[in-house]
């Protein structure tokens, strides 16, 4: 343990980590822009009447429109100034907040992409990662320190490796490896890509890709952290990310993970870089060790904590029966990316037991339609979707509704069929960490 | 790395005996660019010029009615008014490119009207139907009103505008309506003109691409304008099970009915491919060289049973529904019963993004 300890507290250049400081901020103040500019604020958190919260956060309300337009402001420039290293301490609390709070608003808008960037950003509120090449240093001097003890950029590797491993441990199952699905599902219609597109149209090139992007995602964290092996590693993580960039709907995420990983390079690669600012930022060979304080210690230790969670979480799934990707319990927070193709139609039935009288919910009238489309395929959003209408014909005076649902889902390509019991009484069932025994097993 | 990729190899070659081997090496292959050929040439857009040859027909018999106010006259009105109706039907479903700039749906068919605000606008004599808060005293389902009046006799609508105190206020405000149905259906017949070739052009399966288009049209048609609009709202069914009796398309002109049939019809016909007694290319093709055969026969099924099933509806609507509930549900459930293999398995067999909504994946 004590060499363990003396291991990663030995002393490391503080470039890789300032570096990543920058361009993480810098993306991510793009990727708000972006967001922004497509006019996601008010289609994702001023447009709809109904948000689906996540158990224990409940609390958490969207602010109005121009609270919301407040909020975002308000993270592009923290990612901004996260970016510049200017007042980082602020920049980097209050990005990590403001994002996560504008996740926690509607799990429909949940992505994994997103766990990720609250992740990182929560990780940086404890780095130091402003006290070389930033504005702070150029502004307080005394900030400045160019060896920082080894884990603190080991951390950031370790999360980002942990991101490959598990969505790699993910695949390692038999819809993936030994059907190709989804993939088989997904290439074919991108055919009309230049060059390799009319290679889509085979099956087999489903598979390579499917085991490919498995052993890929298993050991690129280690070919990574080799350096013989490293800058071929890395020529794959641009090929790897660019073509499923251009392959799927997923946004800033691969550009994002391309300039991550190079925190894995070592201090010369980055100070090469640096070097070029060289004047600005008074950038000298003069080494200055950041003091070890006894919070290091305190800090390190909770972050060991906060791995061991992690490292834990993607595992939950194994508490509960039945077939995951149908049931959806434990399937968040665990890198499950890209895994499945999913697609679902939920009628809610209501009946009111004082007037006798039936009808259906028009979805549409409460819900956005990609609010609709994430609740048709997750049992735990039709639940609160049940309890909402539920608490709505309350108020309007029918105290006792009946509400069932039958849902019709689709699993990569299967044909559909009901994922909830329709003969459950939805007000009647609470949600829980217990095995949901009104999710009607997949049969194969 | 060596090692790994012998492994990769040895894997990719040992799996080949866990699945049926017929779907090795199987080549997806469809003829895409013919399938939105047969659409776009043979349906869209000789529907949208046959709406449009009924929409001047209308608008001639409307000009002809406004200089002769005579009972045949207000007749052959009614006649070409019906008509180019039963035609927009075969239009509605295609809310996408020109129409959707036009916004022909919101402009030509929101029902129930308002009849109180009709009231105000005939006797008012000034209307902009351009604003927003003249949605429900425009398009069809006005000139209907207008045309028919609430369970009144022939007479006495040719009276209203002949006669009554606002009687040249009611022929302008029927002339307004027609001539905004006129501009927008001259507009968008245009824009197919150019549009056509885009349509043709823009292959691929993602949001913008003419399959995700048209394939997200029909589901939203078919949910919420079809099945709801036409059928489930009207029979208390999408509305809190109360029977909305008067919020039928066409009440006053009592032809519902005939209208949904049209409309269910040409919905088969679109997805068949289908134009004349021509069966072309469509998404039932797509679907079986997809490996999406049963689910080409489930939609086949559902929409000859829901064709069938509207069959057995008689006009008026409004009166069916309150006389015999129970068939309207029947048809209704039959109507339910597309929307699964539709909006759920085809999308998801031919990899079109379902979302009226752009947003980012995993």
């Amino acid at each position: 343990m004590n060499k363990f300890l003396a291991y990663i507290q030995k002393p490391a250049h503080i470039a890789p980590l300032a570096m990543f400081r920058v361009l993480f901020g810098g993306m991510m103040f793009f990727s708000i822009l972006r967001f922004a500019s497509k006019g996601w604020i008010y289609d994702l958190y001023i447009k709809p009447s109904y948000f689906f919260t996540y158990m224990g956060f409940s609390w958490v309300k969207p602010l109005g429109e121009f609270g919301m337009h407040v909020v975002f402001i308000a993270l592009a420039l923290s990612f901004l100034f996260v970016m510049l290293g200017y007042f980082y301490r602020i920049a980097s609390v209050s990005a990590f907040l403001l994002f996560t709070y504008v996740e926690l608003i509607d799990k429909s808008n949940y992505l994994n992409h997103y766990y990720f960037i609250s992740i990182v950003s929560f990780l940086m509120c404890f780095l130091p990662a402003h006290r070389y090449f930033s504005f702070d240093v150029w502004r307080k001097p005394s900030l400045k320190v160019s060896h920082v003890p080894f884990w603190m950029t080991a951390v950031i590797k370790l999360q980002l490796g942990m991101v490959y491993f598990f969505a790699g441990v993910a695949k390692i199952n038999h819809d993936w490896l030994f059907n190709a699905m989804p993939l088989r599902l997904w290439l074919p219609p991108r055919q009309d890509m230049p060059i390799i597109g009319s290679l889509f149209t085979y099956s087999w090139v489903a598979y390579f890709f499917s085991w490919f992007g498995c052993i890929y995602d298993l050991t690129i964290p280690f070919f990574l952290c080799f350096k013989k092996t490293r800058t071929w590693a890395y020529v794959f993580v641009i090929l790897f990310h660019v073509l499923t960039g251009m392959l799927f709907y997923i946004g800033m995420f691969p550009y994002i993970m391309i300039v991550s990983t190079l925190v894995f390079f070592n201090a010369d690669f980055h100070l090469k870089i640096i070097s070029s600012f060289n004047k600005l930022f008074r950038i000298n060979s003069i080494e200055i060790y950041l003091p070890l304080e006894g919070k290091h210690s305190i800090l390190r230790n909770f972050l060991l904590l906060f791995f061991s969670i992690q490292i834990v979480l993607p595992f939950r799934y194994a508490a509960y029966s039945g077939k995951l990707f149908w049931h959806e319990e434990g399937y968040r927070f665990s890198w499950r990316v890209m895994l499945m193709e999913k697609g679902g139609y939920a009628i809610f039935k209501v009946k009111d037991k004082d007037s006798g009288r039936s009808w259906e919910v028009r979805n549409y009238d409460f819900l956005t339609p990609v609010q609709e489309k994430m609740m048709s395929t997750q049992p735990d959003m039709i639940l609160q979707f049940a309890h909402f209408l539920a608490e709505k014909y309350h108020k309007s005076g029918m105290p006792h509704v009946e509400i069932k649902v039958e849902c019709y889902v689709t699993l990569n390509g299967s044909p559909s069929r009901l994922l909830i019991n329709p003969e459950v009484d939805l007000t009647k069932v609470n949600e829980s960490f217990k095995k949901r025994d009104w999710v009607l097993p997949f049969e194969e | 790395m060596r090692a790994l990729l012998g492994i990769f190899i040895v894997a990719l070659l040992s799996c080949s005996s866990c699945t049926d081997p017929s779907k090795k090496l199987d080549e997806k292959e469809f003829d895409l660019t013919g399938m939105l050929s047969n659409v776009g040439d043979n349906i869209i857009v000789p529907s949208y010029q046959n709406f449009k040859s009924t929409v001047d027909i209308l608008s001639d018999a409307a000009n002809t009615f406004n200089n002769n106010p005579t009972m045949p006259n207000l007749l052959s009105v009614r006649v070409a008014f019906k008509n180019a109706y039963i035609n927009w039907q075969k239009c509605d479903v295609f809310e996408f490119g020109p129409a959707m700039d036009n916004a022909l749906r919101a402009n030509f068919n929101v029902y129930p009207c308002d009849t109180s605000k009709i009231t105000t606008n005939v006797s008012s004599g000034s209307i902009n139907i351009d604003v927003l808060s003249n949605s429900d005293a425009k398009g069809f389902p006005t000139i209907d009103f207008l045309l028919y009046g609430d369970n009144q006799s022939d007479a006495y609508i040719l009276l209203t505008f002949t006669k009554n105190t606002y009687a040249a206020n009611k022929k302008q405000y029927l002339l307004a309506l027609i001539s905004a149905i006129k501009t927008k259906t001259d507009a968008t017949v245009n824009a197919w003109g150019t549009y056509i070739s885009t349509f043709k052009t823009s292959l691929g399966y993602s949001v913008g691409s003419s399959v995700g288009l048209l394939v997200n049209a029909m589901n939203s048609y078919d949910e919420r304008y079809l099945r709801d609009g036409k059928v489930g709202i009207p029979a208390g069914i999408r509305s809190l099970g109360v029977a909305l009796p008067r919020q039928t398309e066409a009440f006053y002109g009592k032809f519902s009915t005939e209208l949904l049939n049209t409309s269910l019809q040409s919905f088969q016909n679109l997805y068949l491919g289908k134009y004349g007694s021509t069966n072309g290319l469509g998404l039932d093709d797509h679907l079986v060289a997809y490996d999406g055969a049963a689910i080409d026969e489930n939609l086949r099924n559902y929409l000859a049973d829901a064709v069938t099933a509207c069959n057995t509806l008689s006009d008026p609507l409004s009166q069916h529904i309150i006389n015999n509930q129970a068939s309207v549900e029947a048809v209704y459930s039959k109507l339910q019963k597309v929307i699964i293999p539709l909006k759920v398995d085809m999308p998801s067999k031919l990899g079109i993004l379902i979302s009226y909504q752009d947003n980012d994946g995993d």
